[in-house]
């Protein structure tokens, strides 16, 4: 009948003077990924130690070197600095530090979870309503009084993460355990505006001057009261995400195909994408119980690292890991240089920074497109 | 020649609607089937219960001798796989990384890319002609070449039957005949290939058997020179037309013009389901 089909061969449909202007993207995946992780991990160490040094304080990094060696193996390092310079390193600038890089890890592992499973790329950790979620905890406490210092420094940030599991809930019920993403990210909006007026509510109507400042001053975000003790929750979430995200890759990638397409290559993509909206729930609601609600990290570093090793998730997540850890780090550095007196809200920093940055990559992807 | 896709007595409600109902349909292996009918007929919906994006009210769907609703996801895929019409719109990934996409069926979860996967999608990156793409983003490509991509991970899961809905939407006349052509070779390669199409002239010169859809029901089916007729031509589909043939004995649709009132509207789909059955 029909044998005059010719064998298979590449079709030039006219586009090809165009290819030659397509190779930056082409390099981006295929870029080795391990020179861009060591660049950030020498990134990270860089801003460590300028983290230690920097402060109302300024303690040069000689000094901060001797502090650390000191107190990783005691004998060695400097000897013969002051207990305080020492307290102000270990127990109070290295452990801002430190939770700035995590909290930024996981919020930009997150964004980028949450964008991948909803094939939306204005998703981000906060879309199930989390954020809001987490504020109404905090308001329950600090204006309600519900529970107020019932475990001392750590009220709140339970408080938070405990608010935070609310919405999320609520819309993983209303949804349908997450059977379509538009739907999840509609419902995510409307509980969010929920919560977003229950707290405006109680600050207005019930809180005092006192309470509405300990309630912005949380809601801004931030690492003015970071401690050690506030780091084992978040880096035990994104080590465990982390960790799952990066082994299941496959299947974060198997989306971009569109769910039936995914379901039809052998995927449960609902339960998939339930296993997913409980991490980025975990990672977000542990990170704003210790930081706030902090913007924009979590939407624009999951784009950054595409931009810098393409959609590959195997290869953005990780990346997305470390470079939303420098992000926030630095942003925390930036804003405690802008007033070292006081503290300036780190989530201004990052939109600040963030808003243009976006643009730039998004003015950049329409040029190659 | 054995029977890869068996579809019984199918009935599919959404919402409360009937869409299709009494469908019988047979796919073998080295054939290459179409599913026509006029907008809003039941091709996509009938063929969306082959892959369980659908679940029939009533019927029995098969798929190489099991119940659909028997297999696991994976050996599901494994047997039946499927280009839908938004497969690689929003890919973000190099050519080789979007079809490797397609051993996901065959791995476990968390093995990684073994050198048997990697020489399939070589393998089927030729089939379709994109050996030199392999490194090329998706997302640079022309419709046509998508299109390969698509149908090249599909190959890429071995499967026993090809499913795909509207694999020539967007594209222009050089594309649509390069991927029937090539969907034709691989049913002479023993495969199994439905496709639905909203293009009968393509189905009648491409197809090996067409299964004509009116209405959520099978107004016909067989080979197309013995389906299409003036008659089908002006009660189905609502144009004036008549099937000749070529010099070499080929098909080819003649449509001279729409028949008026004729034709098959979404309103005359409200009324119900039409009570006529086949006319073969």
């Amino acid at each position: 009948m029909t044998s005059t089909a010719p064998p298979a061969r590449p079709r030039d449909d006219g586009a090809a003077p165009a290819r030659n202007t397509t190779s930056a993207s082409r390099d981006r995946s295929q870029r080795p990924l391990r020179p861009v992780l060591v660049v950030l991990v020498l990134g990270l160490g860089g801003t460590l130690l300028l983290g230690l040094s920097f402060g109302s304080a300024r303690i040069p990094l000689t000094e901060v070197w001797g502090i650390l060696l000191a107190d990783v193996i005691p004998g060695l390092g400097q000897q013969d600095v002051s207990a305080m310079r020492q307290a102000i390193v270990i127990e109070s600038r290295l452990p801002r530090v430190l939770l700035s890089m995590v909290v930024g890890a996981c919020l930009a592992v997150a964004g980028a979870v949450a964008q991948a499973v909803t094939r939306n790329p204005l998703a981000d950790p906060y879309l199930l309503g989390v954020s809001a979620g987490a504020g109404f905890g905090v308001v329950t406490v600090v204006v309600l009084g519900f529970g107020v210092g019932a475990v001392g420094a750590y009220t709140l940030p339970l408080a938070a993460f405990l608010g935070a599991l609310v919405p999320l809930l609520l819309v993983l019920l209303l949804s349908g355990a997450g059977r379509d993403a538009t739907m999840l990210i509609l419902l995510g909006v409307a509980v969010g505006q929920i919560f977003q007026a229950l707290i405006t509510f109680a600050l207005l109507v019930i809180a005092d001057d006192h309470e509405i400042a300990g309630v912005l001053h949380w809601q801004a975000g931030g690492f003015g009261d970071a401690r050690w003790g506030f780091l084992p929750a978040p880096t035990l979430s994104l080590v465990l995400v982390a960790t799952v995200v990066i082994l299941g890759a496959r299947w974060l990638n198997l989306l971009q195909v569109g769910d039936e397409g995914a379901g039809a290559l052998g995927m449960n993509v609902q339960r998939f994408r339930l296993l997913m909206l409980v991490a980025v729930s975990l990672l977000t609601g542990t990170a704003v119980a210790v930081a706030g609600g902090i913007g924009f990290i979590g939407l624009i570093v999951p784009h950054a690292a595409v931009f810098l090793v393409g959609s590959n998730a195997r290869r953005s997540i990780p990346v997305a890991a470390l470079v939303g850890a420098l992000a926030l780090a630095l942003a925390d550095l930036v804003a405690r240089a802008l007033t070292p007196a006081t503290e300036f809200p780190v989530g201004v920093v990052t939109a600040l920074v963030g808003a243009p940055v976006f643009v730039y990559m998004l003015y950049r992807r329409r040029r190659k497109m | 020649m054995s029977t890869t896709v068996g579809v019984r007595d199918l009935e599919v409600s959404l919402s409360g609607t009937t869409i299709v109902r009494d469908i019988d349909l047979e796919t073998a292996s080295g054939e290459m089937v179409g599913l026509v009918g006029p907008n809003g007929s039941g091709k996509t919906t009938a063929l969306r219960t082959l892959y369980r994006a659908l679940r029939p009210s009533s019927g029995n769907v098969e798929v190489v001798g099991r119940p659909v609703a028997t297999y696991r996801r994976r050996e599901l895929a494994q047997r039946l796989a499927v280009v839908t019409q938004e497969s690689d719109q929003s890919v973000q990934l190099p050519v080789q990384e979007a079809v490797a996409l397609g051993r996901a069926c065959h791995r476990g979860w968390l093995e990684p890319l073994t050198g048997t996967d990697r020489a399939v999608v070589r393998q089927a990156l030729e089939q379709v002609g994109l050996g030199a793409f392999a490194d090329r983003e998706v997302a640079t490509l022309s419709g046509g070449e998508r299109q390969r991509v698509a149908i090249a991970r599909a190959l890429a899961q071995r499967p026993h039957v090809l499913v795909l809905d509207e694999p020539t939407n967007h594209l222009d006349l050089h594309h649509q005949l390069a991927i029937l052509e090539l969907l034709e070779e691989l049913a002479r390669g023993g495969m199994a290939v439905l496709l639905t199409l909203h293009d009968l002239r393509l189905a009648v010169e491409h197809c090996d058997r067409l299964v004509v859809l009116q209405q959520g029901r099978v107004a016909a089916q067989g080979r197309p020179d013995r389906v299409i007729n003036a008659e089908l031509l002006r009660e189905v589909f609502g144009v004036h037309g008549q099937l000749r043939f070529d010099d070499s004995g080929r098909p080819r649709l003649e449509i001279n013009r729409s028949a008026g009132t004729g034709a098959p509207t979404a309103d005359a789909r409200r009324g119900g389901l039409h009570t006529r059955t086949s006319t073969a």
